[in-house]
C-alpha cells in the first residue's frame, strides 16, 4: 500500500518537532497574564535568534524610524503575537539553513520562500489585514514540504526531477504522479505535527489550489496569488522550472486591482533583497 | 501607454489614476499633467504611469522602451508555458513581467562610469 503523506513526515525523523526556544515562547505568550518581559527573555535566552530577530524588525521590512536595539523594544514596537511569528519564521530557516540538495540549490530555496514571504506581507498590507507577520509566515512555510520531500525522497525525487525535465511537467504533477500526494499536502501535514495555526495549515495545504481552503480562505488565497507573482518574476527558485497556474478566483477574491502590479513589483523587490541579509547567512 | 516617471512631460494625460505606495489615489485619471503635478508624483515615487496614446504622441520626449530580444521573449514564453494567459489577472502579470524584462535589459545596456555595461539585475 502506498504510504499517505502524513507517514512520509512522521518517517522523517529530523523534522518531528520545531526548537524548544520556540516551544517556549509559545508557551509564554499562550500563558494568560504574561508580560513582554517574560516574552524577551525567553527568547534573550537564544542570542542566535535574538539577533536575527533584531535584524529582521531593523530592516526596511518594517521602516522603523530609530533602531530598534532591544528584544524588549522590538516586542513593544512589533507587538507580541507579531514577535512570534517572527520568531516562527526565523526558527524554521535555521532549522533548515544546512539541508543540503543534489537536486535544488538551498539558497535559492530560501530566495523563493522569502520573496513569496514578503509579498505575502505586501498583499496583506493592501488589503489593510490586521496581522500581516501571519501572511509572511505563510508565504515563508508554503513550500516546507519540498524539504522534507529533498530529505526523504531518494530514488523517487530522481524520477520526479527527471519527469519534469523530460516530459516538461510541473514539479506539482510529478510529485503526485511518484507519491500520490505533492508537496503542499507534506507541508500541510508536518504544521499538523508542529501544533501550528490552523490556517497556517490550511494556506500550506492548498496553496497550489486555494479553492480547497474553507476555514481560512484569505491566507490562502494571498499565498497562492503571491507565489505566482514571485515565480513570474523568478525571484529564488523552489526548483519548479515554469511559473504555476494561478487562479483568477483567487485573484478576484482578493478585491485588488492589477494597476497595483508595477507598485507592488517594486516594493517586493526593494523588500525582499532587504529581509534576504536580514533573514539568511 | 506605460511610461516610466522619469518620462512624463507635461500636457500628458492620465490614463489610469496615480496611486501611491499606501494605495492612496493622488491624480484621478484623464487629468492633464502640468509640471506641479509631475512633481507629485516623483515626491511619491510613483515608478510607472500610464498615460492615454494620444498624449503621449504629442507630448513624448523620447522614444519607448525596445522590445525584447526574441530568445528573451521565448524564454519568458515557456516559463509561463502552464499559465492559461487568457485569464485577465495572468495576462497582466505576464505584460508585466515583458515590460520588466524589457526595462532590465534596457538599463543593462546602459554604460556604467567607467564605460562597461552594467550587470542584468539578478
Amino acid at each position: 500500500m502506498r504510504e499517505t503523506a502524513e507517514q512520509f513526515v512522521r518517517g522523517t525523523p529530523e523534522i518531528q518537532s520545531l526548537p524548544d526556544v520556540f516551544r517556549r515562547i509559545n508557551e509564554v505568550i499562550e500563558r494568560p497574564n504574561s508580560s513582554a518581559d517574560e516574552v524577551a527573555k525567553v527568547v534573550m535566552e537564544d542570542p542566535g535568534l535574538s539577533s536575527r530577530l533584531l535584524r529582521l524588525v531593523n530592516s526596511s521590512l518594517f521602516s522603523f524610524p530609530g533602531e530598534i536595539d532591544t528584544i524588549s523594544r522590538a516586542i513593544a514596537t512589533v507587538g507580541t503575537q507579531q514577535v512570534r511569528d517572527l520568531a516562527l519564521a526565523t526558527c524554521v530557516i535555521e532549522m533548515f539553513e544546512d539541508v543540503s540538495s543534489e537536486f535544488v540549490n538551498m539558497q535559492s530555496y530560501w530566495e523563493h520562500c522569502i520573496a513569496t514571504a514578503v509579498c505575502c506581507r505586501l498583499l496583506a498590507h493592501y488589503r489593510e489585514e490586521e496581522n500581516t507577520e501571519r501572511f509572511f509566515v505563510a508565504g515563508l512555510l508554503h513550500d516546507i514540504g519540498s524539504i522534507v520531500i529533498y530529505l526523504r525522497g531518494g530514488r523517487k525525487l530522481k524520477r520526479i526531477v527527471t519527469r519534469c525535465t523530460r516530459e516538461r511537467q510541473n514539479l506539482l504533477t510529478a510529485e503526485r504522479a511518484t507519491f500520490g500526494f505533492d508537496h503542499a499536502d507534506v507541508g500541510r501535514e508536518l504544521l499538523k505535527l508542529w501544533g501550528l495555526p490552523g490556517a497556517l495549515q490550511e494556506a500550506v495545504g492548498a496553496h497550489h489550489k486555494p479553492s480547497r481552503a474553507k476555514r481560512f480562505p484569505d491566507v490562502a488565497n494571498v499565498t497562492h496569488v503571491a507565489e505566482f507573482l514571485v515565480e513570474a518574476r523568478d525571484l529564488g527558485s523552489n526548483g519548479e522550472h515554469r511559473v504555476s497556474p494561478v487562479s483568477e478566483e483567487a485573484w478576484l477574491e482578493l478585491g485588488l486591482s492589477s494597476d497595483f502590479l508595477p507598485l507592488l513589483y517594486q516594493d517586493l523587490e526593494e523588500q525582499w533583497r532587504a529581509s534576504l541579509g536580514a533573514m539568511i547567512r | 501607454m506605460r511610461v516610466l516617471r522619469t518620462k512624463l512631460a507635461p500636457g500628458m494625460i492620465l490614463e489610469v489614476g496615480a496611486v501611491d505606495r499606501d494605495g492612496r489615489m493622488l491624480i484621478g485619471p484623464e487629468t492633464v499633467l502640468t509640471d506641479r503635478l509631475i512633481k507629485v508624483i516623483d515626491n511619491a515615487q510613483i515608478p510607472i504611469l500610464y498615460v492615454t496614446d494620444e498624449s503621449w504622441e504629442t507630448h513624448k520626449t523620447c522614444p519607448e522602451l525596445p522590445p525584447l530580444p526574441e530568445a528573451q521573449e521565448e524564454n519568458l514564453r515557456d516559463r509561463f508555458m502552464h499559465v492559461d494567459l487568457d485569464g485577465p489577472f495572468a495576462r497582466a502579470v505576464y505584460d508585466e513581467c515583458m515590460n520588466m524584462a524589457r526595462e532590465d535589459a534596457v538599463s543593462a545596456a546602459e554604460p556604467t562610469e567607467d564605460g562597461a555595461a552594467r550587470e542584468a539585475t539578478p
